[in-house]
C-alpha cells in the first residue's frame, strides 16, 4: 500500500511537500544508505499493545529529542544553588520571568503559582519542538496533529482538574453557565458553553498545528519552485525567500509557544475561577 | 491524512509531556522559582536595609546638628558669662581699691589733724610754761613792777588760740 502510494507520488509529482510534513515510520540522515548518501532512511519499530498502534514515527522520536534536549538543559542550567545564573540559564530565567510575571500571575492571580510548573513545562515543551523542526532531517513534532491534541487534551485535563478542585464537581458544570439566564434560553446556553468547553483545546491544537505546517510548508514550496520548474537560476530568487521565511519561522516558534501557553493560562484561569 | 489523528501518537504525546513534566517539577522548576523568589527577595531586603540605613544616617545628621548648634549656644553663653564676670570682678577690684585708698587718705586726714592739735595744745603748754618761766623771773627781778606784770599779761593774751 505504502509502496504504491510512493511509486503513484514520484510519477505524479517531483516534489513531495506534503510527504515532508506528514509523519513517517522511518527516520531521515545522512550517510546511513549507501545509494542515497543525504537521504538516507532508519527505519523505526512498529509497536502494537492492546490493540492500539503505538509504533515509534518520526515525529515521536523528534518530540524525545526534544524533550531530552528540554530536561537536560534545563536541569544542567540549574543545578548550580549559588543564584549566580550562568548564561544558559539568564536565557531561561528571562523566559520564565516573564512568563511569571506577565503572563501567569495577572491572569491567575496569585493561584497562579500553583500552575506555574506545568505552564513553564508547556512553553518549554512546545518551543523545543518548533525550534528543533527547522533543524535539517529533522521533523516538527508540533506539526502533527496528533501531537498537538495529546498537549491539548493534557490542557484540557488541567482545565478541568482545576475547575472542579475550585468549584466542586457539580459546581463546576454549573459554574460554565452564566448566572441570571432565563431558564428558556437554558436549553440553547446549555449546548453552546458545553461546546465552547470542547472547543477551546480544539482551537489550541489546531493553531498550533497550523502554524507549523504552514511555514514548513511555505519554505518547502519556495524551494520546490527550482525543481518543479527546472531551472536552476531560480533559485536566486527562492533560495532567499525561503532563508527569510525559515528566519519568520524561528519567531513564529517563539510566538507560537507564547500563545499555546498564553491561551492555556486563560483557559485554565476561567475553569478555576469563572466568575471573572 | 495530515489531519487525521492517530490515537497512538496523541497517547506517546502524553506520556513524554508527563514524564517531561515530572522530572522538570522534580529537578529543574522548584530550583528556578526558588531562586527567583530568593533573589527578589535580597534585593527588595537590600534596597529596603540601604533606605533604612540612609534615614538612619540621615538622623544622625540632623542630631548633629542640632548638637552642633547647642554647642555653640553654649560656647557664646559661657563666654558671655565670663565676661560679664571678669567685668563685675574688675568692678569691685577698682571699687575695693578706690575705697581703700579713700580711707587711707582720710586715716591720714585724721591722723594729721590730731598731731596737728597735739602739737598746737603741746605749743601752749611750752608757751605757758615759758611765760610762767618769764614770769617768774620777771617776778624776780620787779616783784611788785605792775607796769612789768601787765605787760607779760598783754604778750600772753597776743597770742593766738590755735594755729
Amino acid at each position: 500500500m505504502a509502496g504504491s502510494t510512493q511509486a503513484a507520488d514520484a510519477a505524479n509529482a517531483q516534489v513531495d511537500i506534503i510527504g515532508h510534513i506528514l509523519d513517517q515510520k522511518t527516520l531521515e540522515l545522512p550517510f546511513v544508505d549507501p545509494h542515497h548518501l543525504l537521504a538516507g532512511e532508519v527505519p523505526l519499530p512498529s509497536i502494537e499493545i492492546f490493540g492500539i498502534d503505538m509504533s515509534i514515527t518520526r515525529h515521536i522520536v523528534m518530540m524525545w529529542v526534544a524533550s531530552f534536549l528540554l530536561v537536560v538543559l534545563m536541569v544542567k542550567a540549574f543545578r548550580k544553588p549559588d543564584g549566580v545564573p550562568s548564561g544558559l540559564a539568564n536565557f531561561f530565567e528571562a523566559i520564565v520571568i516573564f512568563l511569571r510575571d506577565e503572563v501567569v500571575l495577572p491572569i491567575m492571580g496569585e493561584d497562579g503559582k500553583k500552575y506555574l510548573p506545568f505552564l513553564l513545562t508547556i512553553f518549554f515543551f512546545v518551543l523545543f519542538c518548533n525550534l528543533l523542526g527547522l533543524i535539517p532531517y529533522s521533523a516538527t513534532a508540533t506539526g502533527n496533529i496528533s501531537v498537538t491534541a495529546g498537549l491539548a487534551i493534557c490542557i484540557f485535563l488541567v482545565m478541568i482538574g482545576s475547575g472542579m478542585a475550585n468549584n466542586g464537581f457539580f459546581g463546576f458544570f454549573k459554574s460554565l453557565i452564566p448566572s441570571g439566564v432565563p431558564p428558556l434560553l437554558l436549553i440553547i446556553l446549555i449546548p453552546v458553553e458545553l461546546i465552547s468547553l470542547f472547543v477551546k483545546p480544539f482551537a489550541l491544537c489546531v493553531r498550533l498545528f497550523a502554524n507549523m505546517v504552514g511555514g514548513h510548508v511555505a519554505i518547502l514550496v519556495f524551494l520546490s519552485l527550482i525543481i518543479i520548474m527546472q531551472n536552476e537560476w531560480i533559485a536566486i530568487g527562492a533560495v532567499p525567500f525561503a532563508a527569510a521565511i525559515y528566519l519568520l519561522e524561528i519567531f513564529v516558534g517563539f510566538v507560537q509557544a507564547f500563545v499555546f501557553t498564553l491561551l492555556s493560562t486563560v483557559f485554565i484561569g476561567m475553569a478555576a475561577h469563572p466568575d471573572h | 491524512m495530515l489531519l487525521d489523528p492517530h490515537l497512538g501518537t496523541i497517547l506517546w504525546t502524553i506520556i513524554t509531556f508527563v514524564v517531561v513534566l515530572l522530572i522538570l517539577k522534580k529537578f529543574a522548576w522548584p530550583q528556578l522559582l526558588a531562586s527567583l523568589d530568593e533573589r527578589e527577595q535580597r534585593i527588595s531586603d537590600a534596597i529596603s536595609g540601604a533606605e533604612q540605613a540612609r534615614q538612619e544616617a540621615e538622623k544622625v545628621l540632623s542630631e548633629h546638628q542640632q548638637k552642633l548648634v547647642a554647642a555653640e549656644d553654649e560656647a557664646r553663653q559661657i563666654i558671655a558669662e565670663a565676661r560679664e564676670a571678669g567685668e563685675n570682678l574688675r568692678q569691685d577690684v577698682v571699687g575695693q581699691a578706690k575705697e581703700e585708698a579713700q580711707r587711707a587718705i582720710d586715716q591720714a586726714r585724721t591722723s594729721i589733724e590730731s598731731e596737728k592739735r597735739a602739737a598746737i595744745a603741746e605749743l601752749r603748754r611750752e608757751m605757758a610754761d615759758l611765760a610762767v618761766q618769764a614770769a617768774g623771773a620777771l617776778i624776780d627781778a620787779n616783784l611788785d613792777d605792775d607796769k612789768n606784770r601787765s605787760l607779760v599779761d598783754d604778750l600772753i593774751s597776743r597770742i593766738p588760740e590755735s594755729n
